[in-house]
């Protein structure tokens, strides 16, 4: 405490000497950060709330964490982004849900003079990640998890469990959102170019990862096709829903492999009883923070971020889940 | 008086008479239309008519949906919206929830509290409506929104599970007490009987129908009709109530952003069955149809694996096309349309 006290003595006194206060002012300066996620409810981005909390705390900003209640909802995020920049923070972090429409805003907010990193799915921004920057209109850059590259990682999973061969349904949640387009995706093209010996259904939605409609969809799958070996979820909701419909249909455990997206406490509880399979999980702390690290640098010390932090993913199962390098980025 | 009144009397049975076969044959398309549907899906998959996909896929999908149209069908007679059934749902899914979790409590005193807890909600709805006089629109838009901010206030943004602490709550949706079907399917049945009755032989059903038809003569003739709407608004709730227990048995837990949405299916399930949107008008069991309409026709294209987008193109013709079909048939037997 005392120590404290003189040092700051010293730097103020530094500073008089100096004829210079205006600096030191500004890196004392509480910083205001505007965070506009997808969505609130799903845990994942209470988890990116939560990196995006203790990362401010650490650097002396304070953070404004904002979504709507459904990732369906569009125009509830547009209207929040608008609303963030006429506050005029210091900063904004954006999980883009409408990829194209945030555009004129985006570009509204570079010239208000607010930075603006992109977290977890980066705005149809012209010319992509490449070309952002702090000359960019649209955002300095994006953390986030290579959602193809995630979805790849299952089908190579799903695969190994199957032993290349066999019917597999993808369930979607999201037709719109780039996450969730990158999650099936990524998926169903490495299965196409690498695993001939598996045959997809026709995707199918859970719109905005509503469970119920999951269940529904898989349990008409799982009538429809009696050989039906496996089911790709792509998010924590489908990944319930998909369960609970083994559940019903009263499946042995493993009969029809499962593997589904992100973690929440009863996705967990299933793979640790074996009616999941296992799911991929990406960093969604590693996303929040390294957002409000990059922002906090970028505004106080002109350290420009790089355009692309990838923030990584990982596959678990009932072998693994307790292993420090997986649970810590999962949540309940 | 004799010859007024007996007049009086004799067009109010041919009134009735006729309301009857009116009614009846607004059923009959109903029913056709599903017996058309579900022939279509049975040729292109027979596989569509087996036993588990009737009673695990169709029916069990027309649980939650059906339970919901049920208690909005009251409101729709009474000339009355409920936009809120979906989002009310959520919330009572999650109190309910929190509730059972936090006091131990067995399954049926959580089924019983999830009752309540909806009713209680469906009379708010009844005492804005009635009390402050606002548009049933926009006051149940208004505890939709409330409702929907509250359900992730409650539950603190985080899906609450059952299964692994309460014995026997998933047996509510997926147990069989009657083998082979499931207990989900058997609360929608009972729930439409009882329904049924409260509409067609109860004080409280006859009141439905009377606002619905005219809610100033109502008035006039004596009726507390403030009082009677909050209780049928309270009544939607029991049965959204009930519809949140079902949702949470199936999922095994109560997840807070489901339920947006749910509203208008349900609204349209009501619609399909028959019931007028200006009041006065509809029947539990035309719901019902309604209901196994969509719930046939999504499971059907899914079944087919329709790619999902074309699936929403098909299900909205096919709304139009029944609601399009009974404003013909009404205009035909020269009744007002919706």
């Amino acid at each position: 405490m005392k120590k404290g006290l003189l040092s700051v003595a010293a730097v103020a006194a530094l500073a008089l000497v100096a004829g210079v206060s205006a600096p030191v002012q500004a890196a004392d300066k509480t910083l205001k950060i505007e965070l506009i996620s997808k969505g609130e409810t799903h845990q994942f981005w209470q988890a990116v709330k939560k990196g995006a909390q203790d990362q401010a705390a650490k650097m002396n900003a304070e953070i404004n964490f904002v979504g709507p209640a459904a990732e369906t909802m569009i125009d509830k995020q547009l209207e929040m982004l608008d609303t963030a920049i006429a506050k005029k923070p210091d900063a904004i972090g954006y999980a883009a849900l409408g990829t194209t429409q945030s555009l004129p805003k985006l570009k509204a907010a570079h010239a208000a003079g607010i930075p603006v990193y992109m977290f977890d799915t980066a705005a149809s921004c012209t010319g992509g990640v490449p070309k952002l920057g702090p000359k960019s209109d649209c955002a300095l850059g994006v953390a986030y998890t290579n959602s193809t590259a995630a979805g790849s990682l299952a089908a190579d999973k799903m695969a190994a469990l199957l032993g290349n061969k066999g019917k597999v349904l993808v369930v979607g949640h999201s037709q719109t959102n780039q996450t969730g387009i990158d999650r099936a995706n990524g998926f169903t093209n490495r299965i196409k170019s690498k695993y001939k010996g598996i045959k997809l259904l026709t995707v199918q939605y859970a719109e905005g990862g509503d469970a119920l409609k999951a269940q529904e969809i898989v349990s008409a799958a799982l009538v429809a096709n009696k050989d039906l070996a496996g089911i790709y979820g792509t998010n924590e909701g489908v990944s319930i829903g998909a369960g609970q419909a083994f559940k019903a249909a009263k499946l042995k455990n493993g009969a029809v492999k499962l593997i589904g997206f992100d973690s929440g406490k009863q996705q967990m509880a299933n793979i640790k009883s074996g009616l999941q399979t296992g799911a991929i999980t990406q960093s969604p702390m590693g996303i929040g923070a390294k957002t409000v690290e990059a922002l906090v640098n970028y505004v106080r010390n002109k350290t420009v971020p790089k355009n692309l932090i990838d923030t990584g993913f990982y596959y678990y199962d009932k072998s693994n889940i307790a292993k420090p390098e997986i649970a810590g980025n999962l949540y309940e | 008086m004799s010859d007024v009144a007996k007049k009086a009397t004799q067009s109010e049975d041919s009134n009735k008479v006729m309301a009857f076969v009116r009614r009846e044959i607004g059923r009959v398309t109903a029913i056709a239309s599903l017996v058309v549907i579900f022939a279509f899906f049975t040729i292109m998959r027979p596989v569509f008519a087996s036993w588990a996909n009737v009673s695990g896929g169709i029916l069990m999908s027309t649980t939650v949906i059906g339970l919901l149209a049920i208690g909005v069908t009251f409101v729709i007679i009474t000339g009355g919206i409920d936009l809120s059934v979906g989002t009310m749902m959520a919330l009572v899914a999650v109190i309910t929830g929190k509730t059972v979790m936090a006091m131990n409590l067995n399954v049926w005193q959580g089924i019983l509290f999830g009752m309540v807890v909806g009713t209680i909600l469906g009379a708010v709805n009844g005492i804005l409506i009635t009390v402050l006089r606002l548009p049933p629109f926009i006051a149940t838009l208004a505890t939709m929104k409330g409702a929907q901010g509250l359900a992730l206030i409650v539950s603190d943004l985080k899906p609450i599970l059952f299964t692994t602490d309460v014995k026997g709550w998933d047996a509510i949706a997926q147990g069989n007490i009657i083998p082979n079907f499931p207990n989900a399917v058997f609360i929608l049945l009972l729930a439409a009987v009882v329904a049924s009755i409260i509409l067609n032989k109860t004080v409280l059903g006859r009141y439905t129908f009377a606002i619905g038809s005219n809610t100033e003569a109502t008035k006039l003739s004596g009726v507390k009709v403030d009082r009677w709407l909050v209780a049928i608004y309270a009544l939607c709730g029991l049965f959204v109530g009930l519809a949140a227990v079902v949702m949470t048995s199936r999922l095994g837990s109560a997840q807070p952003d489901l339920g947006l949405g749910y509203e208008l299916e349900a609204i349209a399930a009501v619609i399909i069955g028959g019931t007028s949107l200006l009041g006065g008008k509809g029947t539990i069991s035309g719901t019902i149809i309604g209901a196994l309409i969509m719930s046939v026709l999504i499971n059907g294209l899914r079944i087919l694996e329709l790619q999902q987008e074309w699936q929403y193109v098909v299900v909205g013709i096919v709304i139009l096309l029944a609601v399009y079909g009974d404003n013909v048939r009404r205009r035909r037997a020269g009744e007002s349309t919706h």
